[in-house]
């Protein structure tokens, strides 16, 4: 194992091993749910900083896994996103009784499986890290001791993820008989043939399916509101952001050269349908968490607005937009966690204003920013998308998604104006939870610092270049 | 800058007792309101000996808008002088008479903060140097009547007849405004004097824009004056304070028509004014058939003064400058008199409005009666009251022009004016009363008022005829002596008629009260007004509210109905069914493998 | 210089945070005052441009004398709603929303740049839609939504034209975009775009369909300001935005659009003779009066924007008179409803006042209104006699509108209730009133003071 080998899996390897610490020690003796959480947490920002201080420089294992700048700032945005959640997760573990150590453990496995996938520059390690993401947040879902519902929303989870993972799979295997290799460099050096589109498109398939673009998306939903709030945030965030990164690459493997191909027309009519029909099918919802699912495969449709419009180059708009959903769905989810009720329907929410006005303030940061309403960073990061799909000629798409906006905001707003409701008299009051609302107060001020002043983040997202 | 103290004082007294509010006490009130007047008769006055000298006197006093010749600015000519003189001298007198006849009201501090401001406005439409601060008078005019017309706000008549003076008024207003700024895009100015020097340069401008302009006008005229067909503010007018009546149709407002014509005369289409004088004609005709079957002690005066000013406008409108103006100061002298006379007895005879239930108060009020009978005999245009010099004037206009048809409308009118105005006179003064009551003659301060006017009204023909008193430039049409006569014999034979007729009451006359009084609902134009107006107004202001606003409020209320049912329908697919999941999935797969395999062919 | 106004109504709204309570309405009136007084100086001294804000956008903030009209009649506007804004629920948060519509509606004044432009449009929504929410009456719940997702539809086309426009032209900044040469087609294209987000905030007629429910919803200092400043973002847009940017285009849009204006103008004017109800006579006799100004600003001539200026300044001080009466009137009635009437024997001042107020705003001459509908009416004959016509019948409906109000509550039999003016509601009428003179006898005062600006507006259309 080179320097280089190591600098590249360092953050995965020390999300891994914290992991595996995590266990260790919880099975010699109980660790505190707090306890658990906070090291899990410290490992989790560990690889972050491991990651960033690293930087980038050559690829390792014989260019397998990269150490770009892409790889860089996704691996940096998962640790930290899984940080927030395993922090709002304290609470939460104590209050249902569940295992905390496992429960950090799995948390971080699926982080390191993310950061696997946002460095993967091969088909094989993408799988690897596919399913070592997938499998934890399996687990996760279905932990519901007592509810027989949860269960059934981890199998339809499991058994939509596992077919996923076949079609990838499949897809991997097509395309290594096509060009007789799986790393990425040696698919834009193939040439077209059926075998190799083929394989092309179910791996996009696969990708697809994990950062839930419509017809991918089935699965969320349910998913969503059956896991408990912290799993629903990873799900809804890590995923995605290593689903995203990992497409990245591997349009940005096929589009240059003599064998470019045009991922434009396939991209394009993905983002229009998720689009359209993510905010159709959130404007009737009155469970949050649901709502909060076909927001965040909404938010899907708009980063595949900016990779049709400019593909690999697209990279920077890309990365900008993540980490602002991030930080905006984290917060949301955040809030969430806070709450007495896991899966909160809008009449639950009645009160919220009165009790906890700090919260429904930072709940408000996070809708509007969802909507997009400036002076909050949603507004920049769509901003940016849209500038991008313009200079794409993709003025249709702009249209669609300025106008879906819209639309969005209807059901946005009813969350939040839901707060201001009169309380229920049979409510039960939510706890103080002072670390749950630190993070989701922090989260509220980063969207609107990045909103007011986007110049930092943006050159971060700037090295997300290849 | 005399000038503009004409203006200035009534307008300052107007802001001085709104602020003051009730702290002026009631009769200072009065007091200073007249004063100014008074004072601004005086500026005027003052004004006479410079005018000797030169031919205008000139105010700029300040920028306004910011429209070329849009400023504060005045301008009097002696013409317009001996107008202003007029209107300040009467509207005074009416001002203290009001000192009496408001004694006991409560509203004494917003009647005459109108009444000072009406004066104000109307000296604007005759002194404004351009379009702009003319046409702030002419609508400041229209807002001081609503408001005094109104002033009794507990009486729901008042109440309705303010608003459909207002609104009438604005119909002129809205007419006028189009004019003034076809005009301006025209001229590219609003100064008067300039766009009358571009006008006479060009000669004739009967081009399209300023024939429309002219028309608008003249639109804009025929509102205030209470011309046909939009007279029919005037009637219900009189539901105001009888003061009001009287600044309305003798001091102010009535009479801006007259003063647009004789003041834009230059700039506009010659077939408008001809136009102008033809309206004049069957509107002073029509109104004295009108005023004829009147039983209303006022409504009979409103009609005479539309048909007055009537005769106004046929000399106006026939370029009779002069006439016009004699007519229309004469006219003023007289109407107040009679209109004041009329309050007296109104208030004397508590507020019985029907002459037909009056009579015989000659001789209880004689004071009253005297100045009555002086402005009766000018209204009939009998010698040697004013009223016979100033029609005799119009109708020798008339002849000068060669405009038969129009002398016929002015003597047929005089006729029948000489005729109301003998039945009205005998019927309140002089007949057998029918309701016996207690009367009395009113206080001295109303009795002065009507006694100063009731002189003037009997001399000022004369003196103006005779060349004694000038009334501005100009001069009158040399009238044939066969004119004098005829005119004379006709108003005479009118007044006898009238008088025989009527000498024994109304009931006596009912004959002939039968067929006058199928006149008296003015030809129904009231009702033409009502469904040509206000109907199809409320109609098509229904029809919106209704119709399209609704319709709009709907459209998008179904647009959101419309996002409401996709999203049902696309909720449907997620209904739960791994099956269906599995199924999407992978059709969404195989749909991208099969449009990569097309596309790369 | 500019940027002080968007500071002190933060610093408000900040302030807010802490335990002020009763302090929050009188900082809020303060900090409007402030506002307009330095928004005067600057209007009197001139303008320069100010500070960059973040390189990444290239933003700019600046104002000259159009704005500076407009800044003023922020502050007025802002520091009269705050003072009509007494016993308020929980007065720290709505006065903290408050002065963030402050912030946002003079930052949309400031912005000289397409996207900071956009930034405080939309942000202007936030705290208009909850002011409307939390504090509104009783449909506020369908009129906060159908005014948002109507005012977003808008924007939302104004966003696409924006982006298409800035990444073609390479630049957002305003100044720099109105010497990009366009094409005529592309023109009238974007102009269609940024006219969407204005027609429907000003609203043009027939887009007003949020209109009438959101003035009757809104809390009466919301409805006042939603009416009064927050209408005349859109003005600006079109006059300082839309003419300068794609002047062939807006030439070409004009027949259409002073069409359009025209008949809202009449169409306005004519459903205010139907309501009966203050709140609903104010709501479309504002629109007649804000399609009126539309009319004027879609015209591009010196003389025309001089006229959006008064006609603006006016519509701000007569509708915050009419709103404040029309509150005065429901707290002594009961209701919104037209008053069954003779309020006038039993409050006389009332009754001046707001016969002044109705006065000014049908228009009659000496009033801030006269000059206004004047000014716009005289620069809208010289291309469109017309349409100009057709406006001009509005004198009539104003009239009918305006005296059948005053008849209806203040004419007839003596009321049962209903006291005269206090000494605070009076003090609040009478600065406006003064102001509403000073604008009808002096418009030159505003005009003036703009003549630099129009004529490089003039100078940007040729």
């Amino acid at each position: 194992m080179t320097t280089a080998d190591a600098a590249a899996i360092a953050p995965v390897a020390a999300l891994a091993f914290g992991a595996c610490l995590i266990v260790a020690i919880d099975l010699l003796g109980k660790l505190g749910s707090r306890a658990s959480a906070s090291l899990g947490a410290i490992v989790a920002l560990g690889a972050a900083v491991i990651a960033v201080a690293v930087g980038p420089g050559a690829p390792g294992f014989g260019a397998m896994v990269a150490r770009d700048g892409v790889a860089v700032f996704f691996v940096a945005l998962i640790g930290t996103v899984t940080a927030a959640v395993l922090v709002l997760g304290a609470g939460y573990v104590t209050r249902d009784d569940l295992p905390p150590g496992e429960v950090v453990a799995l948390l971080l496995f699926s982080a390191a499986g993310a950061a696997l996938m946002a460095s993967a520059n091969d088909l094989l390690i993408l799988f690897l890290g596919l399913e070592l993401l997938s499998l934890p947040l399996y687990v996760l879902a279905g932990l519901h001791r007592a509810r027989i519902h949860g269960d059934e929303g981890a199998l339809t989870y499991f058994l939509l993820g596992a077919s996923a993972s076949a079609v990838l799979l499949y897809g991997t295997a097509l395309l290594y008989a096509a060009t007789a290799q799986t790393t990425f460099t040696g698919l834009g050096r193939s040439t077209h043939n059926s075998l190799y589109l083929a394989g092309l498109a179910l791996v996009l398939g696969g990708l697809a399916f994990k950062a839930a673009l419509v017809p991918f998306h089935t699965w969320a939903p349910d998913a969503y509101e059956s896991a408990r709030t912290p799993v629903t945030a990873q799900m809804a965030v890590v995923a995605k952001v290593a689903a995203f990164a990992a497409l990245l690459r591997v349009i940005a493997a096929t589009s240059y050269g003599e064998a470019a191909l045009d991922w434009q027309v396939s991209l394009a009519a993905l983002a229009a349908m998720t689009i359209v029909i993510a905010d159709l099918s959130a404007l009737g919802q009155r469970r949050v968490k649901r709502l909060l699912a076909y927001s965040s495969v909404s938010h899907a449709g708009y980063v595949a607005i900016a990779l049709a419009a400019a593909g690999a180059a697209a990279g920077p708009t890309i990365a900008f937009y993540l980490a602002v959903y991030a930080a905006l769905t984290i917060g949301a989810f955040g809030v969430l966690t806070l709450l007495p009720n896991d899966d909160p329907t809008l009449d639950d929410l009645a009160g919220l204003a009165r009790r906890r006005p700090v919260l429904v303030g930072a709940l408000g940061v996070f809708l509007f920013g969802l909507t997009g309403v400036p002076p909050t960073a949603g507004f920049i990061a769509k901003l940016y998308v849209f500038e991008a799909a313009a200079r794409g000629q993709l003025l249709w798409l702009v249209a669609l998604g300025v106008l879906a906006s819209v639309v969005s905001a209807a059901y946005y707003l009813r969350v939040l104006l839901a707060c201001f409701a009169p309380p229920r008299l049979d409510a039960i009051a939510p706890g103080r939870a002072r670390v749950g609302t630190a993070v989701v107060v922090v989260a509220a001020v980063v969207v609107l610092a990045v909103g007011l002043l986007p110049g930092p983040l943006l050159d971060a997202a700037r090295t997300v270049r290849f | 800058m005399t000038l503009a103290l004409v203006v200035a004082f009534p307008l300052a007294a107007a802001i001085l007792i709104a602020l003051a509010g009730g702290r002026l006490g009631r009769r200072t009130t009065g007091v200073v309101a007249s004063l100014a007047i008074f004072l601004s008769f005086g500026a005027a006055a003052s004004m006479i000996a410079t005018m000797l000298s030169r031919p205008l006197i000139e105010a700029r006093i300040g920028p306004w808008l910011p429209i070329a010749g849009a400023d504060f600015a005045l301008v009097v000519d002696s013409s317009m002088l001996a107008v202003t003189l007029t209107i300040t001298g009467v509207s005074a007198l009416i001002s203290v008479y009001s000192i009496g006849y408001l004694a006991h009201d409560r509203g004494t501090q917003r009647y005459f903060a109108a009444l000072d401001l009406f004066v104000a406005a109307m000296l604007l439409i005759v002194l404004a140097s351009n379009l702009a601060l003319l046409f702030a008078g002419w609508e400041l005019v229209g807002l001081c009547s609503y408001l005094l017309i109104g002033h009794v706000r507990e009486r729901p008549a008042a109440g309705a007849a303010a608003v459909r003076a207002f609104v009438v008024s604005r119909v002129g207003d809205a007419a006028f405004l189009g004019g003034i700024l076809l005009i301006a895009t025209s001229f590219h100015t609003l100064d008067l004097a300039q766009i009358a020097g571009v006008a006479i340069e060009h000669g004739n401008m009967g081009t399209d824009p300023l024939v429309v302009a002219s028309a608008l006008l003249l639109v804009g005229a025929l509102a205030k004056s209470a011309q046909f067909p939009l007279h029919v503010w005037l009637p219900d007018a009189m539901e105001g304070p009888t003061p009001v009546s009287a600044l309305i149709q003798a001091a102010t407002m009535v009479t801006g028509g007259v003063v647009l014509l004789m003041r834009m005369r230059s700039a506009l289409a010659p077939d408008v004014l001809q136009a102008a004088a033809i309206i004049g004609g069957f509107t002073a005709l029509g109104a004295a058939l009108v005023a004829m079957g009147q039983r209303d002690l006022r409504r009979v005066l409103a009609w005479s003064t539309i048909s007055q000013v009537g005769l106004m406008f046929v000399a106006a409108g026939l370029g009779a400058v002069f006439a016009a103006r004699f007519h229309l100061i004469s006219h003023a002298l007289f109407k107040a008199t009679l209109l004041l006379g009329s309050g007296s007895v109104v208030h004397a005879a508590s507020d019985e409005l029907d002459i037909g239930r009056l009579g015989g108060l000659g001789r209880r009020m004689r004071w009253t009666a005297g100045a009555f009978a002086v402005g009766t005999l000018a209204l009939a245009a009998l010698p040697p009251v004013s009223g016979f010099f100033s029609n005799e004037g119009i109708a020798a206009a008339a002849l000068a022009e060669s405009e038969p048809f129009l002398l016929g409308l002015a003597l047929v009118t005089s006729f029948i004016s000489a005729f109301y105005a003998a039945r009205l006179f005998v019927l309140v003064f002089v007949a057998r009363p029918t309701v016996e009551r207690e009367v009395h003659e009113s206080s001295v301060v109303m009795v002065i008022p009507i006694a100063i006017l009731a002189a003037g009204a009997l001399v000022f023909g004369g003196l103006v005829s005779s060349g004694v008193l000038p009334i501005g430039s100009g001069r009158a049409d040399e009238a044939p002596i066969s004119i004098v006569a005829i005119s004379f014999a006709i108003a005479l034979a009118g007044f006898s008629l009238g008088w025989l007729t009527y000498r024994h009451g109304l009931e006596r006359a009912r004959p002939v009260e039968e067929v006058t009084g199928r006149l008296a609902n003015g030809f129904g134009v009231d009702w033409v007004y009502r469904v040509t107006f206000e109907q199809p107004f409320t109609a098509i202001a229904r029809e919106l509210d209704t119709g399209a606003e609704r319709a709009n409020q709907l459209a998008i209320d179904g647009l959101v109905l419309l996002v409401r049912a996709s999203s049902t329908l696309v909720r449907r697919v997620q209904a739960g069914y791994v099956s269906r999941y599995e199924i999407l999935l992978i059709g969404g797969a195989v749909a991208l493998l099969a449009y990569w395999n097309w596309s790369a062919r | 210089m500019p940027v002080e106004i968007l500071v002190i109504p933060l610093i408000v709204a900040l302030a807010c945070a802490l335990p002020i309570g009763a302090l929050a309405r009188p900082l809020a009136v303060l900090g409007g005052l402030i506002v307009a007084a330095d928004a005067a100086a600057g209007l009197w001294l001139g303008y320069g441009v100010s500070s960059p804000m973040d390189p990444a956008i290239g933003s700019i903030l600046g104002a000259d004398g159009f704005s500076g009209a407009m800044l003023v009649l922020t502050g007025v506007l802002f520091a009269t709603g705050a003072a009509a804004s007494t016993g308020v629920r929980s007065p720290r948060g709505y006065f903290a929303l408050w002065s963030l519509l402050q912030v946002t509606v003079s930052g949309v004044f400031l912005a000289r740049d397409l996207v900071l432009f956009f930034i405080f449009w939309e942000a202007m929504l936030v705290p208009l839609a909850l002011l409307m929410w939390l504090w509104g009456g009783a449909d506020r719940r369908a009129a906060t939504f159908r005014f948002v997702l109507y005012t977003m539809t808008g924007s939302a086309l104004f966003l696409i034209g924006i982006i298409a426009l800035g990444v073609g032209a390479g630049t957002f900044s305003i100044p720099a975009l109105a010497g990009y040469r366009l094409s005529e087609g592309s023109q009238i294209a974007f102009a269609v775009l940024f006219l969407a987000a204005f027609a429907v905030k000003l609203p043009l007629f027939p887009f007003h369909g949020w209109l009438p429910r959101a003035y009757a919803a809104a809390p009466l200092p919301v409805a006042l300001v939603l009416s009064g400043i927050v209408a005349k973002t859109a003005v600006y847009g079109i006059a300082r935005i839309c003419v300068p940017l794609f002047p062939l285009g807006m030439s070409d849009l004009a027949p259409g659009l002073v069409a359009l204006a025209a008949v809202g103008t009449l169409y306005g004017a004519l459903l205010a003779t139907r309501q009966c109800d203050t709140r609903g006579l104010i709501a479309f006799s504002s629109l007649s009066h804000l399609n009126l100004i539309g009319l004027a600003a879609v015209l591009g001539t010196v003389e025309a924007a001089r006229a959006v200026i008064v006609a603006s300044v006016s519509h701000g001080l007569v509708v915050a008179a009419l709103f404040l009466l029309a509150g005065m009137l429901a707290s002594r009635t009961g209701s919104s409803a037209f008053a069954t009437g003779g309020l006038a024997a039993r409050a006389p001042v009332l009754a001046m006042f707001t016969t002044f107020a109705i006065v000014a705003a049908i228009g009659v001459p000496g009033t801030s209104g006269f000059a206004g509908e004047f000014l716009v009416l005289a620069s809208a004959y010289v291309r469109f006699p017309g349409a100009g016509l057709v406006a001009t019948l509005v004198v009539i409906v104003a009239a009918v509108y305006g005296v059948r109000f005053l008849r209806a509550t203040f004419f007839g039999a003596g009321a049962a209730r209903g006291d005269d003016l206090s000494r605070r509601e009076r003090a609040i009428l009478i600065p406006l009133f003064v102001l509403i003179l000073v604008v009808g006898l002096a418009p030159w005062t505003l005009t003036d003071s703009v003549r630099l600006v129009t004529a490089q507006t003039a100078e940007l259309h040729r």
